[in-house]
């Protein structure tokens, strides 16, 4: 009984109708983390890729070390980024912008580090890319929006989009589980040192007299190891059930403030920055501007007046 | 089969494959902290002669973070190779910490490297030092204590 009930729920995870100027506002929203994605200058000062990974094992991408690099950049991702946000081409811009994000972030993957906080950025462009394309893919062979495809485009692409979230957390979960053998939150008081590390780290980087000195939460979690046991149980089953956040609005909002909680919980105690999952939450999941919309049109009482609720409640 | 077609499914997918990939931008493991152990915790930073710490955010635009990272990256390829290398050359197998010795010169002579190649900003800009050390710090958990023990690693001189 208790099997098909969750059965039942996790059936239910599919996309809902969206009101098309919701996903509107998201894409202004979301263009404004793009331009924040592309001002860094740091991958265009590489001028060699040591360490290939991903698509620089097949096509070195040193040219993107080339002067003036960086201009180029912008020329291409100015007019890709306004004319996906004004919903004049979507897919393909979307899809030129998954490319040049991927590329300059491959880039700088092939210097021999990774770098995973742009990751996400790029996974949901390309899941909104796939996406645009199947649906044009769709269109063109005639074929009748059934299925998922009944609730409309936007309701499907912030379907993926908050899928690709979720599933980028599920991952993070999921390695947790297979590198410590199912160990991770039993062994999570050991964290204590890699949160001295990344203390440690944060100084070298700038001198900061502020990561220089006594390392008290990680002090905490040595003195404390239940209590630390705990916080990361909670940690972990958040990253592995983020896909609940498909669930519907509400879902969506409980696992995006949860997550946003988690990230700023870390940032207190290792001093990582997570401001491209932190905003991506807020946009996609969050959703502040579709509550906002819900409360806008909610049921007014009104003699005779008609009620226009917005999708995807 | 009727769950094949449940629109989840490509989420599932791409866990998988992200899996089977590893370290593929955009596709990754996100395996950062994900075993955590009561083994001391290694990790690198870049000083000058003196032992004193260089910001590497200033110098080189690359947090300490990252050159960390290559020296695994470069360790860890060497360890991969090390064995056949070592019989192949008929010599003894070099330990994890020569391997790291290694790793670390390697990546202080890349800082050199791309020092040289970036534009010196305006104003005051603390550059590279010619004598460059890279120093490891080791983390341990000793009687519920947290200690820390810093030495070098390798160096590059003048």
């Amino acid at each position: 009984m208790m099997g098909s009930g969750i059965a039942k729920w996790i059936d239910s995870l599919r996309p809902r109708p969206l009101d098309a100027r919701e996903w509107a506002a998201m894409r202004w929203l979301f263009i404004l983390v793009l331009a924040y994605h592309f001002l860094d200058h740091q991958p265009f000062s590489f001028k060699t890729n040591p360490h290939p990974t991903g698509i620089t094992a097949l096509v070195p991408l040193t040219f993107l070390g080339e002067p003036n690099m960086y201009v180029v950049q912008w020329c291409v991702v100015i007019p890709a980024m306004l004319l996906y946000a004004l919903g004049i081409w979507p897919g393909v811009m979307v899809g030129v912008l998954a490319l040049v994000s991927t590329l300059v972030r491959t880039h700088v993957n092939a210097q021999g580090f990774n770098q995973h906080a742009t990751q996400i950025v790029s996974v949901v462009l390309w899941a909104q890319c796939i996406v645009y394309a199947i649906h044009a893919w769709r269109k063109r062979r005639g074929l009748p929006d059934e299925g998922m495809w009944s609730v409309g485009l936007p309701g499907v692409l912030l379907y993926y989009s908050q899928g690709a979230i979720g599933a980028s957390y599920m991952l993070a979960g999921v390695a947790k589980l297979l590198n410590s053998k199912g160990m991770w939150a039993w062994n999570a008081p050991y964290l204590s040192t890699d949160i001295v590390k990344s203390t440690r780290q944060a100084y070298y980087s700038t001198l900061d007299q502020a990561y220089a000195g006594v390392v008290e939460s990680a002090q905490w979690l040595v003195e404390h190891p239940w209590l630390a046991r705990a916080g990361f149980t909670w940690a972990l089953v958040l990253e592995l059930a983020a896909l609940v956040a498909l669930r519907n609005r509400t879902w969506a909002l409980i696992t995006g403030l949860s997550l946003i909680a988690l990230h700023l919980g870390i940032q207190w105690m290792m001093h990582l920055n997570f401001v491209f999952n932190e905003a991506l939450l807020l946009i996609f999941l969050v959703n502040p501007v579709g509550w906002l919309m819900l409360w806008w049109n909610r049921p007014k009482a009104q003699p005779g007046g008609r009620e226009r609720p917005l999708a995807g409640v | 089969m009727k769950w094949l077609k449940h629109p989840l499914m490509p989420m599932l997918l791409f866990v998988i494959i992200s899996q089977v990939t590893g370290e593929s931008y955009p596709f990754s493991r996100y395996a950062m902290y994900s075993n955590p152990s009561p083994e001391p915790l290694r990790f690198q930073f870049l000083a000058d002669s003196s032992g004193t710490p260089v910001p590497t955010r200033e110098v080189l635009g690359l947090s300490s973070t990252s050159l960390m990272k290559m020296i695994s990256g470069v360790e860890g390829k060497m360890e991969r190779d090390e064995l056949k290398e070592a019989k192949a050359q008929g010599r003894p197998v070099k330990s994890e910490r020569e391997l790291r010795v290694i790793a670390a010169e390697n990546v202080l002579d890349y800082a050199r490297d791309h020092a040289a190649g970036k534009k010196a900003k305006k104003g005051k800009r603390r550059t590279l030092p010619d004598h460059l050390l890279m120093m490891e710090n080791t983390v341990s958990v000793e009687n519920g204590r947290l200690l820390e023990k810093i030495e070098m690693l390798a160096e590059r001189k003048p």
